[in-house]
């Protein structure tokens, strides 16, 4: 297990590097970065168009520029940005705000998925499967900034029932300050519900599905039979003997969600008005700022990488055929 | 001519893939596969549902007496029988605009489909038939494209190139480029299993190239698994147009799309809702309805799964 750890974590490396450099040379064959301050009106003097094109390294040859950007990356320097944001620091802090909701958001509709796919498989063809697995499309469905603006309006309305804002509606809580603990929890749940549950649905929906199909399969299987025939309860043999082997097959579908849920969490936080990961590459995107979305989508790549690997640990862990070693 | 009985589409399913598809013995087993997916009834309601939405976008628009780019008198109108799903703050009627961005979601969703099909297909089909290290080169690839989330490529992308009368096949383009790979592993891993069957050594044998085993032989006995996944393509790619447009990265005005109209009305949820209900519907109402076409062709297609 260990050595497949270290070999997994090996090979991340050049996948990371062929990536990033994939991801320059497409970001920078893509548009002039200057192309917005060119049009701007009355267009800025040559020496400060001249000044920016050396400032972002638009005077160095290509290989160049990726050089000069990947060594940066060492020594923490994620490059140079036209609105002189420091994209280093700023990732880490914009991260630290945005790995909530996306941990919260996966693992809320990860117990959702598995709970919702016990009923379907166990109660399969009853009025209750047949529900849920309507829910679950109509959750695929919808579009998850539809869904948070939804929320968005029945939380002003919960609010004005209860008198008192227990459902933040935008901003991530930072600056907002609560006395006793019991107010600081009350704020953790008022700022991260709303989003975290915009966020699970979709996932919900689509690991719901795949959730159900497994089990069923499972609970069909020679060994679930043998399990019953030794005299298991019930609920034993659907939750050691059917969902243990179900879960593996589902996790291969969480992870290759990652990436949707990623996109999908800087939809959610632009709904929200959080000032995370999610705004850093929407403002990034429409200033142009080109290293600020190289960073992002580098951090994004590598969440996503060790999300593939926490799965298949994960997958090891489950299913005791499967075994990593050669 | 095959009946309607399932165990008869099941062994035609057989005869299809079992047999060398030659020449001379035309077969056709789609007659079965209709007949089996119009006994779903969810499926065949959202196949009607889905033709009066297009028909509703495309022929709605130069029928109705409004436009989607001139404003009316009328403003902040509620739903009435002049403004059916009522009319925004300076005007504008809004069915004239959900026809407009039914129209122009559609044609991204459909043109995505189409696209991200051909390249996924051939992609996944030659890296499954040819193997070895092209299959490997060919599916890294994939994987390293995988790695991004699709929605912040596509917002770069499309932010890049935006703008002009064909905003919006510029939107289509970028969302294409980036979502054929689903299509790639879904081909690739049916071609492995077929590319050892008898059909394709027979054709090997009688001297057939890779090019033409491709083509002839593999891709016309993939075209049930292509069609389920596509169906997933259309639905996602309406999700991500309107996701891109919502953010403001997709079609852009004096266009319009369903995600640009919730974009444009979400500062007025609690004065003017209705304004953000009908486009949200119709998002809705579309990728449900493709999901559910989805199942039933998945169903229909699928000769191991029978009615219960």
């Amino acid at each position: 297990m260990l050595a497949y750890l270290v070999r997994r974590l090996l090979v991340m490396i050049p996948m990371m590097l062929i990536a990033s450099f994939l991801m320059f040379v497409v970001i920078s064959f893509s548009g002039d970065p200057l192309a917005g301050l060119k049009t701007m009106q009355p267009p800025p003097p040559p020496e400060v168009l001249h000044a920016m094109a050396v400032k972002l390294r638009l005077d160095q040859p290509l290989l160049d520029r990726y050089w000069m950007w990947l060594s940066g990356l060492f020594v923490g320097d994620f490059g140079p940005s036209i609105h002189n944001i420091d994209i280093g620091a700023e990732l880490v802090k914009r991260l630290g705000v945005s790995l909530r909701l996306l941990a919260l958001g996966i693992v809320l509709a990860f117990l959702m998925a598995v709970a919702a796919s016990v009923i379907g498989a166990v109660l399969q063809f009853s009025w209750a499967d047949h529900i849920i697995s309507f829910v679950a499309v109509a959750m695929i469905s919808m579009p998850v900034f539809w869904l948070a603006l939804q929320l968005k309006r029945l939380a002003i309305s919960i609010n004005q029932e209860l008198g008192f804002r227990l459902l933040y509606t935008s901003g991530d809580g930072a600056g907002m300050t609560a006395s006793t603990p019991w107010d600081r929890v009350l704020l953790l749940i008022g700022v991260l519900a709303l989003p975290t549950i915009a966020l699970s649905m979709q996932a919900f929906g689509t690991w719901s599905r795949y959730g159900r199909v497994a089990l069923i399969d499972a609970l069909n299987s020679e060994y679930v039979k043998l399990a019953r025939a030794k005299g298991l309860s019930e609920t034993r043999v659907v939750l050691a003997h059917g969902l243990r082997t179900s879960l593996a097959p589902m996790l291969t579908v969480v992870a290759a969600g990652g990436a949707v849920i990623l996109g999908e969490s800087v939809v959610t936080e632009t709904v929200f008005q959080w000032r995370g990961m999610g705004d850093l590459l929407v403002t990034g995107i429409q200033n142009n700022d080109v290293y600020v979305v190289l960073g992002w989508l580098l951090v994004a790549g590598l969440i996503i990488m060790v999300f593939n690997l926490i799965a298949d640990i994960l997958y090891a862990v489950l299913d005791p055929r499967i075994r990593y070693e050669r | 001519m095959p009946s309607s009985t399932p165990a008869s589409a099941m062994s035609d399913r057989a005869v299809e893939i079992g047999q060398a598809p030659a020449q001379e013995q035309v077969y056709r087993p789609w007659r079965a596969i209709a007949r089996k997916f119009f006994s779903y009834k969810a499926s065949v309601v959202s196949l009607v549902i889905l033709i009066l939405i297009v028909l509703f976008a495309f022929a709605g628009g130069p029928l109705w007496k409004y436009s989607y780019a001139v404003s009316t008198s009328d403003l902040s109108a509620p739903p009435s029988w002049e403004h059916p799903f009522g009319t925004d703050h300076l005007g504008y009627d809004l069915m004239a605009g959900v026809m407009r961005g039914t129209q122009r979601s559609l044609s991204i969703a459909g043109t995505v489909a189409v696209l991200a099909t051909l390249i996924g297909s051939i992609w996944g089909a030659v890296a499954g038939y040819v193997g070895g290290w092209a299959d490997s080169l060919l599916m890294r690839i994939v994987d390293l494209i995988m790695i991004f989330p699709l929605l912040a490529v596509a917002a770069f992308l499309a932010r890049q190139s935006q703008g002009g009368e064909h905003g919006w096949l510029l939107v289509a383009l970028v969302l294409a480029t980036l979502s054929w790979t689903v299509l790639a592993r879904v081909v690739r891993s049916v071609v492995l299993s077929l590319r050892t069957r008898e059909f394709v050594i027979a054709a090997k044998i009688a001297g057939a190239g890779p090019v033409r085993i491709i083509f002839r032989h593999l891709l016309p006995n993939t075209v049930g698994p292509i069609i389920v996944a596509a169906t997933v393509l259309v639905a996602s790619a309406i999700l991500s147009e309107t996701a891109l447009s919502y953010l403001g990265f997709g079609v852009q005005p004096p266009d319009t799309s369903l995600g640009l109209l919730i974009n444009q009305a979400q500062g007025a949820i609690s004065t003017r809702p209705w304004l953000f209900y009908f486009p949200g519907l119709f998002i809705i109402l579309i990728a449900l309805c493709v999901a559910f076409i989805g199942d039933g062709l998945r169903a229909a297609l699928d000769p191991k799964q029978q009615r219960k």
